[in-house]
């Protein structure tokens, strides 16, 4: 896996970024430098140094949160980025001061040390708070990124769980109500049809039968439409609670986790800028060249050897660490040897600080390849939510019409025509009656109808939109075997595949005038693909008009574009729940 | 395809998927002394037209899984201008079917088939195709007191996307605006639709509104 690592400088401009815990940060690395150096070099007690350092911290935080606030209204990130890095060496030279001051008149510093104070302070403060933001930054977004990803999943995994549900809702449960709330006045229409013996009854079964019309059928309608939305809204919300754990990676890899630049580059400015202080600058620089050989070695070493392993993160911290303490040391007792080291405590803070970096450039990886992971989990994870959400969209579209042209289609104007036929009738004709009351039973009947192609074969209907279209625009298709297999299993696929090419064929036609439409259709691993392309003109595809609510509706994914002569629409559209699923294992 | 003779009469050719339907439509216009031929989808109307040359066509906007009415009459409307159409459905316009306003031409009459009480008010309508007088009495489909007239298209379409349960992002997301410009839309639909927004729930009323009118 290449891990795309979010640079440090940006990171500084990031919304996490300089956020309070970079000072908690800072505090560690700050009182670690004390101890190891300031303390060691000059002398004095902790308590003392300790009031030193607090005036030192303080005046730190305070000027960058000071400086944090004027850099707010900057949007550029490389630009606010450059404004945090001038807030902070100016931060690290008040600090500077700040030390120096106190330092002197508590005797703890000497006085020819404020030029080294001015320089030392603002080098320190940039570069340890470049690594900590580095690591809080990092992880603050490897955690937010963790905490999407399970909420993602858990949002797709109950949209998987109510899938059935909220489709036997729409296509069954509904269905079932209606012919219960049908079935009482339609056993009264039948009673009255049935003794129709004179005109007067004939008259009051009319009365029934536009009764049925207006007071169930149509209220009906208007309830199941709007159960068809409530049930979508119900669809796809994702539940509380969820994403408080972080799923670390379980493995990494030491040489592409470890960013060798920001590992050194830290190490040899904090070392510089030590070493410089206690001898001069010459002698400081042969110490950090001379020690730093052995680290760059072993670091470089520690690299090649696993370069292409991956490791348990527990053992790859050892081993970095290991491999840290050999150089180390080395490097230490190099300069040792040469008689370069000018304190006693010389191995033990090379190999403190060696360790210290070395640690924190690795957790900085070890967080970004996370975060790397978790982006790369969500977009599956997320592809996976569009199909599903997609398809359901489909569904409910078709629930929705099937409804729409059973109850306010057929069931209505089947109603709406006997009554006619029953209010022309001039006597009363029994044999008429009875096949009045067959064709209302009929009528009823189509209730349960769930053919979404009312019969008629997928390529019959675009045989159809052929010959509609003739004389104006002539279309030809190509549907692959196994999309055509998909077709003829899946009605309502098929219907919702005919309503977008009805869709683009229009538009095609009327906005693009044009003359010869292509279309093919092929099966995808989890979806239906669908292009069509005809030689007319391209219209603005961001203008949005009714016709793509429809096809939002319909498709995973659309685009038109200009290919070369030729304008194509290429649409996805979600299979069914068992053949993405399928994919999917 | 079936076809009904009447000697020197006009010929209509009726569209219509519900054969009851159809049938009463082709009876009673044929009983006013027109000849009828009819069709139950857009593909045998084309072809009628070929065959019967009619004078103009009665057509219902939603004619089952094939093609639609709209498609029909957007064909004839190029290819044989000179045959009228008039809609007949229980649509109140086609902003419902998820067309423009302007799918209806202007020469074209839309009738609700609900407001029809008789065959001579249907004949009237196709007559004043015929002479291309179509006034605002046969196009019910911009009458003022039609449901949901005082919203503009784009207002109507908003209100279908919150009828469809889309929260105000997805709208803003699928709009390509924000969240306050969707809000701020609401807001005029509601008062458009006589609705108080600051109420417990304009939207669930919005929404029923919208409902009942898509269902009658």
């Amino acid at each position: 896996m290449q891990i795309r690592r979010l640079n440090p400088f940006n990171l500084l401009a990031s919304p996490y970024g300089l956020s309070w815990q970079n000072h908690v940060v800072f505090f560690a690395l700050a009182i670690l430098a004390l101890g190891f150096f300031d303390i060691d070099r000059l002398g004095g007690n902790f308590a003392s140094w300790f009031v030193v350092f607090l005036v030192g911290y303080a005046v730190t935080v305070g000027v960058i949160e000071l400086g944090k606030n004027f850099t707010k209204s900057i949007e550029s990130t490389n630009q606010r980025s450059v404004a945090l890095v001038l807030v902070l060496l100016a931060a690290g030279v008040m600090r500077g001061l700040a030390v120096f001051e106190v330092g002197f008149i508590t005797g703890l510093i000497p006085e020819g040390e404020l030029a080294y104070r001015l320089i030392s302070a603002p080098l320190f403060v940039v570069t340890a708070y470049l690594l900590g933001n580095a690591l809080v930054t990092s992880f603050l977004s490897f955690r937010a990124e963790a905490r999407r990803l399970a909420a993602e999943l858990a949002k797709l995994s109950q949209s998987r769980a109510s899938y059935e549900s909220d489709l036997q809702l729409v296509n069954q449960q509904q269905r079932n109500r209606v012919k219960d709330l049908l079935s009482a006045p339609m056993w009264e229409l039948q009673k009255k049809l049935e003794t129709a013996d004179e005109p007067g009854k004939l008259q009051d079964a009319l009365l029934t039968m536009q009764s049925i019309n207006n007071d169930v059928v149509r209220p009906l309608s208007h309830e199941l439409s709007a159960t068809v939305s409530e049930t979508r809204q119900g669809v796809g919300l994702p539940s509380n609670g969820l994403g408080k754990q972080i799923k670390w990676p379980s493995r990494v890899n030491l040489s592409e986790v470890q960013p060798g630049w920001l590992y050194l580059g830290i190490l040899l400015v904090l070392g510089f800028n030590s070493q410089i202080a206690i001898s001069s600058l010459t002698i400081g620089m042969q110490i950090v060249s001379l020690g730093a050989v052995p680290v760059i070695a072993m670091f470089w070493l520690e690299k090649k050897i696993y370069r292409k392993q991956s490791l348990p993160v527990v053992r790859a911290l050892i081993i970095s660490t290991v491999f840290g303490l050999a150089g180390s040391m080395i490097g230490s007792n190099l300069v040792i040897t040469a008689g370069l080291a000018r304190t006693d405590l010389f191995a033990f803070q090379t190999i403190s600080l060696v360790l210290v970096v070395k640690s924190a450039n690795l957790v900085y990886g070890i967080f970004m390849a996370g975060w790397q992971q978790s982006l790369d989990e969500l977009v599956d994870v997320t592809a996976q939510q569009k199909i599903v959400n997609s398809r359901l969209r489909q569904q409910l579209w078709l629930g929705q019409k099937a409804l729409a042209m059973e109850l306010h289609g057929s069931v209505q104007a089947t109603l709406q025509a006997l009554a006619m036929k029953l209010a022309r009738m001039q006597d009363v004709n029994l044999a008429e009656i009875s096949q009045v009351l067959a064709q209302v039973r009929k009528a009823l009947s189509r209730i349960e109808n769930q053919e979404y192609l009312a019969g008629q074969e997928f390529k019959s209907l675009l045989a159809e939109l052929q010959d509609l279209w003739e004389g104006t625009a002539e279309i030809s298709w190509n549907i692959f075997d196994s999309a055509s297999t998909t077709l003829e299993n899946d009605l309502g696929l098929a219907r919702c595949v005919f309503e977008v090419i009805r869709e683009s064929v229009t538009n095609a036609v009327k906005h693009g005038a044009a003359s010869q439409i292509t279309i093919d259709i092929q099966l995808g691993k989890s979806s239906l693909s669908l292009s069509i392309s005809n030689n007319g003109s391209i219209f603005d595809p961001q203008q949005r008009a009714l016709g793509s609510e429809l096809m939002d509706q319909l498709c995973l994914t659309r685009e038109l574009q200009q290919q070369g002569k030729l304008v194509v629409l290429q649409a996805e559209l979600a299979l069914s729940p068992e053949a993405f699923q399928e994919s999917l294992v | 395809m079936s076809k009904t003779a009447t000697k020197y009469a006009r010929h209509i050719l009726v569209v219509e998927d519900e054969h009851l339907l159809r049938d009463l439509l082709a009876r009673t216009i044929e009983s006013l002394g027109f000849q009828v031929t009819t069709a139950a989808n857009a593909a045998d109307a084309k072809r009628a037209v070929k065959t019967a040359d009619p004078d103009a066509m009665l057509v219902d906007i939603e004619l089952g899984p094939g093609p639609t009415g709209l498609d029909l009459a957007e064909v004839i409307a190029r290819q044989r201008p000179d045959i009228g159409v008039v809609f007949l459905t229980n649509l109140p316009d086609p902003r419902f079917t998820g067309k423009d306003s302007k799918a209806v031409l202007k020469n074209q009459a839309y009738i609700r088939k609900s407001a029809i009480n008789s065959g001579s008010e249907l004949i009237e309508a196709i007559e004043a195709v015929l002479k291309d007088k179509v006034t605002k009495d046969y196009r019910h489909d911009l009458a003022s007191n039609r449901p949901l007239a005082q919203l503009s298209q784009r207002q109507l379409s908003t209100l279908k996307l919150v009828a469809e349960g889309k929260t105000n992002q997805q709208i803003a997301t699928l709009r390509g605006t924000s969240v306050r410009a969707v809000e701020a839309m609401l807001t005029r639909i509601f008062q458009a639709l006589g609705l108080d927004p600051s109420s417990s729930n304009p939207r669930v009323e919005a929404v029923a509104m919208y409902h009942n009118l898509r269902a009658n």
